[in-house]
């Protein structure tokens, strides 16, 4: 029974952490039940896609219905990310993992220092939880940046306009650098079936420093279109009988609850919070894949 | 909020709860057959009382139930939202629902080929 309830505390702690930064808990939940519970490490991955899943329906139909994330721009982005999984997955084994591990680190890095470098605006007027497009950088801004979205005037797109970035814009955004957008997205298909890590350590800085979607709309939709990307890997595992649904249960049902309360409160968070956070993270992720990149694999 | 975000996000919700659901009474029903976690670690499960034999099948199913409702729901929603798209004649975003719903496939293809 301890070990029942231990699974789904940190099944809850994955969702939580997921429904607020878009990355869908995966970054924990592997850690978690390979080091801490002593799961085979494929186990492990069949299980956080199940969370990152959850994390996702979860907490995208609250995010839905406040108008936080995007559908449209998501559906779209996910047509990339999908054909870069598949090209992940095709080049998978004629590269060298740790090359590209190394590579992952050193752009995660970098947009560590991009996001923590933003300057954050006051929210004007607007539905809870709004937030104005990013503002400019102050000092030696990156390049990623869409000088678009520096200029404060960024509001809705005019009604007239039929072009598809228009039709993608939000209620309180415009979407920037579409093909850059979608160039990244499909990056991070390709990242995420390459390295195996949740697509919204690449998609959430995409949609925040290129595309110029305040960082809750980033995050938001993340976490909408995670779990479209995690449901198709999830069900080669679960056909292929790598998931034990003694375990994958507790760690679920704690995933959902965390997920779902998180989503519900996660506006309360300041954007400065959520930054520094997300910020973190992506150091945090970086150490790994630096770690990964210079430790010669044993039984790999 | 559009109708199609309305019908996706009740989808969603329906689903996720739904999944809930059958996840925590599988839960449930693995501590009442006295099921622990297999993780490896030698954890008993033979030792049921009869009551909790009765309910022997009740988790895996219940379990199994949850997991197969939690990994259909994102297919579900895309589905869901690409049909709303066209009864609202808005080609274009039924069309990326849809493409998204053929790379997905693709992407089963091609891994079941590769495997």
């Amino acid at each position: 029974m301890v070990l029942t309830l231990l699974l789904a505390a940190g099944g809850f702690g994955a969702g939580a952490f997921g429904a607020l930064l878009g990355l869908g808990g995966g970054v924990l939940v592997v850690p978690l039940l390979a080091l801490g519970f002593g799961l085979p490490f494929r186990e492990a991955v069949a299980i956080s896609l199940l969370a990152v899943v959850a994390t996702s329906s979860a907490s995208a139909a609250v995010y839905l219905r406040r108008g936080l994330a995007n559908l449209r721009l998501g559906l779209v982005l996910e047509s990339a990310t999908v054909i870069g999984a598949i090209l992940g997955g095709l080049v998978a084994f004629a590269l060298d993992e740790r090359l590209l591990a190394g590579f992952f680190a050193v752009m995660l890095v970098y947009v560590a220092i991009s996001m923590a470098r933003r300057r954050d605006v006051r929210p004007t007027a607007g539905a809870a939880g709004a937030e104005p497009p990013p503002a400019a950088d102050e000092g030696g801004a990156p390049s990623l940046i869409d000088p678009a979205t520096e200029d404060a005037s960024v509001g809705p797109p005019p009604q007239t306009s039929r072009s598809l970035r228009d039709s993608l814009a939000g209620p309180d955004y415009s979407v920037h650098r579409l093909p850059l957008g979608l160039a990244l997205s499909g990056g991070a298909g390709i990242v995420s079936a390459l390295l195996g890590v949740g697509g919204g350590i690449v998609k959430v800085p995409t949609m925040h420093l290129a595309m110029g979607l305040p960082l809750r709309a980033s995050t938001a939709t993340s976490n909408l279109t995670m779990g479209i990307t995690a449901s198709a890997s999830a069900i080669l595992y679960v056909m292929r009988d790598s998931v034990d649904p003694t375990v994958a249960a507790p760690v679920l049902v704690g995933t959902f609850l965390g997920a779902t309360l998180t989503a519900r409160f996660s506006s309360r968070v300041p954007v400065a919070v959520l930054r520094w956070i997300f910020v973190i993270v992506l150091l945090y992720v970086a150490l790994q894949m630096v770690l990964r990149a210079v430790t010669p694999m044993v039984g790999t | 909020m559009s109708r199609t975000v309305e019908s996706v996000a009740r989808a969603l919700r329906v689903g996720a709860w739904a999944a809930f659901a059958c996840l925590l009474a599988g839960t449930l029903a693995m501590l009442v057959a006295g099921i622990e976690p297999d993780i490896g670690l030698g954890a008993p499960t033979s030792a049921v009382d009869p009551a909790a034999s009765l309910l022997g099948l009740a988790p895996a199913v219940l379990t199994w139930a949850g997991i197969a409702v939690t990994v259909v729901m994102p297919v579900a929603a895309v589905v869901v939202a690409g049909v709303s798209y066209r009864r609202d004649d808005d080609r274009r975003a039924a069309a990326s629902a849809a493409l998204v719903i053929a790379l997905m496939a693709s992407a089963l293809v091609v891994a079941g080929a590769i495997r």
